[in-house]
């Protein structure tokens, strides 16, 4: 008994130094964050982009984009990404073996023709029916193919990419207009670059007019506005810092720019891979860094691409639990980078954080919070700690999601309500009752699931745009 | 913690809410002064009579009307509006701003100096450049390229040198009028970095400049930079110079494929004719991008090209330039209709 009580309080320690730990590393990925995020707005400030492009010295780019079922949406999509600023692009929508009436919409407000094509790569995807080319917009190419997943499609749209850049991006989200000229100056400035993410947020509560967003808003669900500000703190703080580093691990398939070579080089998306975006990022450092120590996968904060956030619960948990195994199962195909020095601090720092922190991470948390009650009610931790560990805790959790809205503010002010501003520094603080430890549950649950060999991707579903 | 972020949530709030009334003063003047600039512009008053019934505290809001507007204008509009800050009160109050030590005032005061070519302002501007401060350097420099100080030229090219950020060089040399053209064609012949050269070609397309053809030529032949040779030939194809096909002719084997890829562009806009067959054998290249572009100039400028490419793009033996051929024919049917 007396041994079960001392494992117990020292459980308890150990949890209050994990705590510790994590929120002294999101602090300091913080400070990077603040630094590099005011350099990049310095640095923007003075670019006028569109005389930059004047110069020709952009490369063109082919946006692939699959869709599956989205018949409700992709007319709208499609006529948003044609708006596009960017002096030469290719517009490919791979309709992966939709069960709707998705390739008949496009049918009938593209005038999308059946064109005779050879891949011109050989990515490996399901087999292709037919291509198809719009006359009205010679730039928007169709793909209709059988149903592979993501993935699939999105290497049988890189099989007939013909632009030397690939962006992929979800059939639901939605581009700023300028987003494509942002993303590629990094290729423009270092031919080093092999890829590009930017940031996702959330569109709920947006106005969004013909598939553009005409007024920025916040959700009215709580649970988006939660969202929200999980989304900034993602984006603004942990992708940045870790960008600093040379050591972003993940780019999201919501919005991804692409060298096409190196994208045909590693042979493109693995197909069945539970988290696809994470895993060939991943690979691209595993593959080049060694090549080419000066590789560099890097992150902008300011090309914005707006999706929709889930407003049931669970939608969300089916969203997390995919997220969850998708990181387990990247992280698990490419474990030998682990403290491998040849990938500098993505091996010895990136890496490492990723399996403490977001593998075992929501083991150690969900276990805690059980722990912790169950040695407050059986009197084997004091108050003053319990004060303490809470106070860790819940300080950290909400100080950091406030320095991410503050940092939102000082930088990009997207939300142009005062009202709006408010209820995102609210969201910040009441995410860290309830919402927080519910992630972690999904979390916790997913990796169980996975270890045990759980391995299903999950279904997705999505309420759409109105 | 908590406090330092309640502070700080106070300091973000406060400074949103001064922002918003600073815009809606802002709207307000603008309505109220836009209908007096429009008279002014048609020729009525001074523009001395104009600023004087302007409060000191909201000429910020008329120099952010006006530096909008210079921005796009030229000819008589534009001496008539940047005379309202050069010869009123405003000229003045920007120079005053300018001597400052706040970089917030040197980067806004050099903005309208420049823009509104105040003369005067040159003295200033080349001492703050020396300011080890990369947005005062970029600011001054270009007010200083906008108010065409060649005096001012090599001071910007020395201090550049602490920056070496060679895309603003570029924005800024471009702020220069087409003289510029002549100052860099007289330095490219001293010995320069790589960077230096690229941004000087670079600067020679923007003005599309003739008489730079000679220097590219030059450089297209010695140099073995791969960004150095692919910008000389873009500026070739940009002014069509003639003269340097044979040069350019022979760029279409060079080992890099990038610069294989330019030299056919460039080649097929001045010469499409002669060099027709050795385009054609780029499209067995075993590079892609080499073999899009020589399909794609064949189809473009050969009189023949889309029977030569129908007949390659069912040729499954040369998969590769069957699925490019195949590509383009079908995306010119379609456009075609």
């Amino acid at each position: 008994m007396i041994i079960f009580r001392y494992m117990t309080f020292l459980y308890n320690y150990l949890l209050l130094i994990y705590s510790i730990a994590i929120g002294t590393i999101y602090l300091l990925l913080n400070i990077l964050s603040f630094k590099r995020i005011i350099q990049y707005k310095q640095k923007m400030a003075y670019v006028d982009l569109k005389k930059i492009f004047k110069f020709q010295n952009y490369k063109p780019i082919s946006i692939i984009v699959p869709a599956y079922n989205e018949e409700n949406t992709i007319v709208q999509s499609i006529k948003s990404l044609l708006q596009l600023e960017y002096p030469e692009y290719q517009l490919i929508i791979v309709n992966d073996g939709s069960t709707d009436g998705t390739l008949e919409k496009m049918f009938t407000h593209f005038s999308i023709r059946q064109v005779s094509f050879i891949p011109l790569y050989k990515l490996d995807s399901m087999p292709v029916k037919s291509v198809y080319m719009s006359s009205l917009y010679p730039s928007l190419v169709v793909i209709d193919k059988a149903n592979g997943g993501k993935a699939d499609a999105t290497n049988a749209g890189i099989n007939i990419a013909k632009n030397p850049l690939i962006t992929v991006i979800d059939a639901d989200s939605i581009l700023e207009r300028d987003c494509l000229l942002k993303i590629v100056r990094p290729f423009m400035e270092n031919e080093d670059i092999i890829a590009v993410g930017g940031t996702i947020r959330v569109a709920n509560g947006c106005e969004i007019i013909q598939g553009n967003i005409v007024k920025i808003g916040i959700a009215k669900s709580w649970l988006a506005r939660f969202q929200t500000v999980e989304y900034l703190r993602a984006f603004l703080f942990g992708r940045n810092g870790f960008d600093v580093l040379n050591s972003v691990m993940i780019i999201s398939g919501a919005f991804s720019c692409f060298s096409r070579d190196a994208l045909i080089k590693i042979g493109g998306y693995r197909k069945g891979s539970i988290g696809e975006d994470m895993e060939i990022i991943v690979r691209m450092h595993e593959e080049f860094r060694i090549e080419n120590p000066e590789t560099k996968i890097t992150f902008i904060p300011d090309p914005v691409c707006w999706t929709e956030a889930p407003e049931r619960l669970k939608i969300l948990r089916s969203q997390r639990i995919r997220w969850q195994k998708g990181t387990i199962d990247s992280i698990r195909l490419h474990l030998k980078m682990l403290l491998n020095t040849k990938f500098g601090a993505l091996g010895l720092i990136a890496f490492p954080y990723y399996v403490i922190f977001e593998i075992v991470g929501p083991i150690i948390e969900v276990s805690g919070y059980f722990v912790f009650v169950f040695a407050y009610i059986f009197n084997i931790v004091s108050t003053p700690f319990a004060i303490a560990f809470l106070s860790v805790v819940i300080i950290y959790g909400v100080v950091l999601s406030i320095l991410s809205v503050i940092l939102e503010e000082l930088s990009f002010k997207k939300y142009p309500n005062i009202k709006d501003l408010f209820i995102l520094f609210a969201a910040a603080v009441f995410e860290n009752f309830g919402y927080r430890q519910i992630i972690a549950w999904w979390r916790f649950k997913a990796t169980i699931d996975y270890i045990s060999g759980k391995r299903s991707w999950g279904k997705m579903e999505k309420k759409g745009f109105n | 913690m908590l406090v330092t972020s309640y502070f700080l949530i106070c300091l973000v709030v406060e400074m949103r809410i001064l922002n918003n009334i600073r815009n809606k003063q802002k709207i307000k003047f603008l309505d109220e002064w836009e209908t007096l600039l429009f008279s002014y512009l048609e020729n009525t008053g001074l523009p001395d009579e104009l600023v004087n019934k302007i409060p000191r505290r909201k000429y910020k809001y008329l120099l952010g009307y006006l530096g909008e507007i210079l921005l796009t204008l030229k000819g008589k509009d534009f001496d008539k509006l940047a005379a309202l800050i050069t010869s009123t009160k405003l000229s003045g109050y920007l120079l005053a701003k300018l001597k400052s030590n706040s970089k917030r005032n040197i980067v806004f005061s050099s903005f309208f100096v420049g823009l509104a070519k105040i003369e005067k302002a040159k003295p200033i501007l080349q001492m703050k450049v020396k300011k080890h401060n990369d947005q005062i350097f970029f600011s001054c420099s270009t007010a200083l390229a906008r108010i065409n100080s060649y005096e001012s030229l090599d001071l910007i090219l020395t201090e550049f040198k602490r920056y070496r950020h060679y895309g603003y060089l570029l924005l800024i040399l471009t702020e220069f009028d087409e003289k510029i053209c002549d100052k860099i064609i007289e330095m490219m012949k001293t010995e320069l970095p790589d960077q230096f050269i690229v941004t000087f070609i670079r600067v020679l397309r923007y003005y599309k400049y003739q008489k730079g053809g000679q220097t590219a030529l030059t450089v297209l032949v010695y140099s073995y930079s791969k960004e150095i040779l692919i910008e000389s030939l873009k500026f070739i194809e940009e002014i069509k110079y003639k003269n340097a096909i044979p040069a350019v002719s022979k760029l279409l084997e060079h080992s890099k494929p990038e610069i294989r890829s330019q030299a056919i562009k460039t080649i097929m806009k001045l010469d499409s004719k002669a060099y027709e067959d050795k385009v054609y054998s780029r499209l067995f290249d075993n590079n892609y991008e080499v073999q899009y572009q020589a399909a794609f100039a064949i189809l473009n400028c050969c009189d023949d090209g889309e029977e030569k490419l129908s007949e390659l793009a069912y040729d499954l033996q040369n998969s590769n330039a069957a699925a490019v051929s195949r590509m383009l024919i079908s995306e010119k049917k379609v456009k075609e209709g």
